[in-house]
């Protein structure tokens, strides 16, 4: 009997608030009706809670209306934010909207800088290249005469430190002399 | 017959809506009119402060009129689309500063008539009561606050609060049922015991 009453008060409990605020369906408001009749802890509960919502809804509904100094002062603020919708094309951009350019602004001067950094490093190692040193070529030329008159034999041996040390060391030029025109006695 | 009032009342509204939204002012002042004490209300009973409550009104009203062609009629009542701006208004301002206690007692005060005026005893023990709702409230967290404001300060149903608050009937429900359990000691101790204690003097 005593379990019986602690459910129904349970019951009740969890159901209060939204009887006294005519919040339940009517077999669920017939039922706690039934136990508040019956059950003083219930009854007890519903007095306490009917007296809190009268009270809550007495005192939340009587915090002050705004004076007629507040709604005119309030309007003309209102309204001093709502004409440049049409008189002012400019000011008539959401905030969002000036937010959005100056991030697309802040992103363009970004990408500026870093195109111009990236442009300016490959500008200065093009620039670095052009301005190399041409590759500079020594050979020492030996010329040799060979016991015929008639043929001068002329080997070019690359220096140390040239670029083309290795197609051109141990190039052998040979050269054909012309052979000295043989003067007649009678010119002599 | 109430029925026919709210259909009527909901075609005015929608009358100046749609004012509004071609640009009438006249469309403006009227919504403006209707509905600036409920939302000025709304505002000081969740900010505790009433230039806060001037501001965030203001705020709301701006941001609702710029916005007033995204209003969907069929979605939510006129009254819970601004209702769920003021709130998210108030939950910014909130969560900026803490609430400021003494400022809301004034408030109150401000507007109070006492059943027997001329019995101080009566007046303070009106304002005693009025003091302790006004901590206890304070000392609830902001959704709870939020449910019960709705709920007690302007009569919304749970599903019109679940709306204003983006959340399920169910909880709207339960936030109401905790918040009552909160305040429920507080009152009691202050409440219509203490001023019927006092004005049986």
């Amino acid at each position: 009997m005593m379990s019986l009453f602690r459910w129904k008060y349970r019951y009740c409990k969890a159901r209060m608030v939204a009887f006294v605020n005519g919040d339940l369906s009517l077999r669920a408001r017939r039922r706690i009706a039934h136990y508040i009749d019956e059950c003083s802890k219930c009854d007890d509960l519903y007095t306490q809670e009917r007296r809190m919502a009268q009270e809550l809804q007495d005192r939340l509904h009587r915090t002050k209306a705004p004076d007629v100094m507040q709604v005119t002062r309030m309007w003309s603020a209102i309204q001093a934010e709502m004409t440049p919708v049409s008189a002012d094309k400019s000011r008539s951009v959401p905030y969002y909207y000036q937010r959005t350019r100056y991030a697309v602004a802040m992103m363009v001067m970004v990408l500026t800088m870093a195109v111009t950094i990236i442009l300016g490093n490959s500008s200065a190692s093009l620039a670095a290249e052009t301005t190399l040193p041409e590759p500079v070529n020594r050979y020492t030329l030996a010329t040799t005469t060979s016991p015929d008159d008639n043929v001068l034999v002329a080997a070019a041996t690359a220096e140390p430190g040239s670029t083309d040390a290795v197609t051109l060391s141990g190039l052998n030029l040979t050269l054909e002399a012309t052979p000295r025109p043989v003067l007649a006695p009678d010119e002599n | 017959m109430s029925q026919q009032n709210n259909l009527h009342e909901d075609e005015n509204i929608l009358d100046m809506i749609a004012r509004g939204v071609r640009g009438d002012q006249s469309g403006y002042s009227d919504l403006y009119r209707t509905y600036v004490n409920g939302m000025y209300r709304l505002c000081c009973n969740l900010l505790f402060n009433e230039q806060d409550a001037e501001d965030v009104t203001q705020e709301a009203f701006v941001y609702a009129f710029k916005n007033l062609h995204r209003y969907d009629s069929r979605r939510a009542a006129f009254k819970t689309w601004l209702y769920t701006i003021a709130v998210s208004r108030c939950r910014n301002m909130y969560r900026r500063k803490r609430p400021q206690l003494l400022n809301l007692a004034n408030m109150f005060h401000a507007n109070l008539t006492a059943p027997m005026a001329e019995r101080p005893e009566s007046v303070m023990a009106e304002r005693a009561a009025q003091d302790a709702l006004v901590k206890a409230l304070g000392n609830l967290s902001p959704q709870l606050r939020e449910a019960v404001v709705l709920r007690y300060g302007h009569g919304l149903t749970y599903r019109e609060i679940a709306e204003v608050m983006e959340c399920p009937q169910k909880t709207a429900e339960s936030r109401v049922r905790l918040a009552h359990g909160r305040l429920r000691g507080v009152l009691s101790i202050h409440g219509q015991g203490l001023l019927q204690e006092l004005l049986s003097i």
